[in-house]
């Protein structure tokens, strides 16, 4: 990585965009695939976590590549993608020859990478890539030789055959924590099927976990039906049947668990059990039985439920849809009150409709309360990097952390670890001096890190401080000039100076060191950040140290927006980056350097005419809004036709050529089927306020 | 009468699916499922034509329904499009290999759904004249 690439002159902004990200991704892929090829050499199974964190990087890198079009990359991620998909499902074993491919794998991205911008070298790849991807294609379709369950299972293989993927998961999950599987089987009659077997299957859930439910024709087809239960249980076929007590059922065992050979979960398991044992005198057959059951249905009350964030996506876009029918309900409800003929009903919909919107307010905020999770795990990720930091470095380095009890939605917690990590190893490895220089400069040899969350509004703001050498603006600005980001004699204010961390392609050290991430600067920062809505801001005083203020919206799931109109469209506003808005003559605009402005209490407001960002006719009415934005300490005063009032809005990702474009978060639908543009505020914002960077 | 029976649990998809296969050129019968167990209790009672279906449901899956009607004399050959939002190339070779006659992945063109649906429809009325 520390080679200078000779070619890197012909890369186009965009090809820096991309190998800038690209290489984050592949950074965290070098030290997954690492960390699996150790516990592949200690004989230990593929961690979960970390499989799936690596199915996550090769899902992104695919997505990045196809985004910029590098198609080889783009294939061999996605054949990456299948076949840590199958390692995450069981499908795939991990061993050696799977790790040296991956290992391969990353190798040759490296590779691509470097070559991104210099078409003859990369159509020179295209062979080996290809032969990479056809031998990892080769190994997802070889079928998994060792241990296959399904193979062990007693059961009729057009059952196995009708499981879906997540279905075969679970039923392996449970034989690998070591659960009875049975087989239950019983006939209805088909007009009253459904009275019968949820009866039968709330018993089976009682004492176990129902994988699936397979309906055959039964002996008389026109008038009965069959159906075939998988059932995960701890306890054994035949206890299985005595508990369910069903006479119309039969069970019988389709694997009988091996409790020796099965994992720590039995081991767990057999804790819970003794206590109980021991205070019992010595039980009789029939009474362990009636002990067992007990005990199943106390293991199974625990006032926490571990949920796939998944299934809460699926909720959080009910909710949304729910949302978006109201809207329309509403609607619907005004125009019939306009009416004098409906306007009673109208009244009384009304009403209804109102109540309506608290429940649904309420249960809005009841699912978004359950994708919140405390900081506290990624500072305790943090520390621990810091400690590990501590002894590579030999710097003494205390961490100070705040707020760790601050919520934010389960999705940007995990968004967010990559680019705090990268704020906090910059402050350890660049800013916080050695402790002869500290000592040298009058300070306190020990330095200081605090990290500080706390909750503002929708908002959440972590701060990151140290007490270093603070960046030398002087250096910076060298640097910046080096590299053409800024002319020769350009004035810039402090501040300006300050932003240019943020510029691609920067780094204010050239020696890159093992510790600071590798090159990958404060621009992926921002653009991490600028994905979920959120900015950065920096600031630093000389040798007293720096601040890096990071500020994320609480969730992106529901957002409060404001409608806003020019000419014939409309477009949303999210309400947490809206700070007022002010109704004023267009004669109130003034004009300075090319720049619009509005006196704003005293204060300069940069204005941005809506119609114009967007290149929509500008009708240019004498009576104008003023949208005032702020997004950190960034301020900008976006001019619109309309109002049009408040409303929930869910934002959805566009696909197509528009997906691209920068200004637009997402879509919407209000309710009345004309999809709205969502605006990204803070692109918006960070686009007029900073100054544009010269390529 | 062309009779189409929809299987899906989402009541949005499933408003999607009905308005897609409204639209097929002549007039077809479209009765909707709310669920697997609610399609087994449908499918004794017409002479289905086309049967479409999502994979994912809280009763039974849509791999089963087909599993069931694939081993039932009566609807073995009626014909059977999965409709699914698991584009994993498991599900959909499991899907075709139970018997079904085609995998569509969510989010679909409604077009091509059409497309598929008259396909299938059109096959079925040679084998019956």
């Amino acid at each position: 990585m520390a080679t200078r690439r000779p070619r890197q002159g012909r890369r186009t902004k965009a090809d820096r965009e991309f190998v800038s990200e690209a290489e984050e991704i592949l950074e965290a892929m070098r030290a997954g695939v690492s960390d699996l090829g150790d516990r592949c050499g200690a004989n230990h199974g593929s961690d979960p976590e970390l499989v799936n964190r690596l199915f996550r990087s090769a899902h992104s890198l695919k997505a990045l590549a196809g985004m910029f079009r590098f198609d080889p990359i783009q294939d061999l991620a996605h054949r990456l993608e299948d076949v840590l998909d199958g390692l995450r499902l069981d499908r795939v074993a991990l061993d050696a020859s799977l790790c040296s491919l991956l290992e391969e794998a990353v190798a040759t991205f490296a590779a691509l990478l470097e070559r991104v911008g210099d078409a003859d070298a990369l159509a020179s790849f295209e062979a080996p890539v290809s032969q990479l991807t056809q031998r990892i294609a080769e190994l997802i379709a070889a079928p998994r030789k060792k241990d296959d369950v399904l193979a062990r299972l007693d059961v009729d293989p057009s059952l196995l055959r009708a499981l879906t993927e997540y279905e075969e998961h679970r039923l392996r999950e449970n034989v690998r924590r070591g659960r009875h599987i049975a087989l239950v089987d019983a006939t209805f009659e088909i007009l009253a099927f459904e009275e019968g077997l949820s009866e039968l299957t709330a018993a089976i859930r009682e004492h176990g976990e129902l994988l699936s439910t397979l309906p055959a024709p039964g002996e008389a087809p026109e008038s009965q039906i069959n159906f075939s239960l998988l059932v995960a249980s701890d306890l054994p076929a035949q206890e299985l049947g005595a508990a369910l007590d069903f006479p119309k059922a039969s069970v019988r065992a389709a694997l009988t668990a091996d409790r020796a050979a099965s994992a720590p979960a039995s081991a767990a398991q057999s804790a819970v059990d003794e206590p109980a044992r021991e205070g019992a005198a010595p039980p009789e057959p029939s009474a362990l039985l009636d002990h067992a059951g007990e005990l199943e249905s106390l293991r199974s009350i625990s006032d926490t439920v571990r949920v796939d964030i998944r299934k809460l996506d699926e909720l959080m876009n009910l909710v949304g849809e729910l949302v978006i029918q109201r809207g329309a309900l509403g609607e619907l409800t005004a125009r019939l009150c306009e009416s004098a003929a409906t306007a009673r009903l109208g009244g009384e919909l009304a009403k209804v409709h109102k109540a309506l919107e608290r429940k649904l307010r309420d249960l809005q905020s009841a699912v978004l309360d359950v994708r919140m999770v405390p900081l506290r795990q990624v500072f305790e990720k943090v520390a621990r990097v810091i400690r590990r930091m501590r002894r590579e470095l030999g710097r003494d380095v205390r961490l100070e952390l705040r707020g760790a009890d601050t919520e934010l939605d389960k999705l940007i917690v995990e968004a967010l670890v990559d680019p705090l990590m990268h704020v906090v190893r910059n402050a350890l490895d660049h800013a916080i001096e050695p402790p002869e220089e500290r000592r040298a400069a009058g300070k306190d040899p020990e330095g200081c890190l605090a990290i500080d969350a706390l909750q503002r509004g929708n908002h959440v703001v972590i701060a990151v401080r140290d007490d270093g050498r603070g960046i030398d603006t002087r250096a910076l600005r060298a640097h910046a000039e080096e590299r053409g980001l800024v002319q020769p004699g350009e004035v810039l204010s402090e501040r300006e100076t300050l932003e240019l961390i943020f510029a691609p392609g920067l780094s204010t050290r050239d020696s890159v060191t093992e510790t600071s991430g590798r090159g990958v600067g404060m621009d992926v920062v921002r653009s991490n950040l600028a994905a979920l809505g959120g900015v950065v801001d920096v600031e630093s005083t000389p040798g007293r140290g720096t601040a890096i203020t990071m500020t994320l919206p609480i969730t992106l799931a529901i957002i409060q927006s404001l409608i806003v109109g020019v000419g014939q469209r409309r477009f949303a506003i999210p309400l947490s980056s809206v700070l007022e808005t002010l109704i004023m003559e267009r004669s109130a605009i003034q004009r300075s350097e090319g720049r619009e402005l509005l006196d704003l209490r005293g204060e300069p407001l940069l204005l941005r005419h809506l119609a114009r960002e967007f290149a929509l006719e500008d009708p240019e009415p004498e009576k104008v809004y003023v949208i005032v934005l702020g997004i950190g300490e960034q301020r900008l005063g976006l001019i619109v036709e309309r109002l049009h009032g408040q409303q929930d809005t869910v934002i959805k990702p566009i696909q197509g050529p528009l997906a691209t474009l920068r200004g637009i978060a997402g879509a919407t639908d209000l309710g009345d089927q004309e999809p709205v543009l969502v605006l990204d505020t803070s692109a918006i914002v960070d686009d007029a306020t900073r100054r544009r960077e010269v390529t | 009468m062309p009779r189409i029976l929809i299987v899906e649990d989402s009541p949005t998809m499933r408003a999607l699916l009905a308005s897609a296969l409204e639209e097929l050129e002549g007039s077809v019968k479209i009765a909707e499922a709310a669920s697997g167990f609610e399609a087994l209790r449908l499918l004794p009672r017409e002479r289905w034509d086309l049967i479409v279906t999502d994979v994912n449901m809280p009763d039974i899956n849509g791999l089963e329904l087909v599993s069931f009607a694939r081993g039932n004399a009566s609807y073995r050959n009626v014909p059977l499009i999965i409709v699914s939002t698991e584009g994993s190339e498991r599900d959909r070779a499991r899907g075709l290999e139970l018997g079904a006659d085609a995998y569509l992945v969510k989010p679909f063109e409604p077009g091509e759904l059409r497309e598929i649906a008259a396909q299938l429809l059109a096959q079925r009325r040679a084998r019956k004249d």
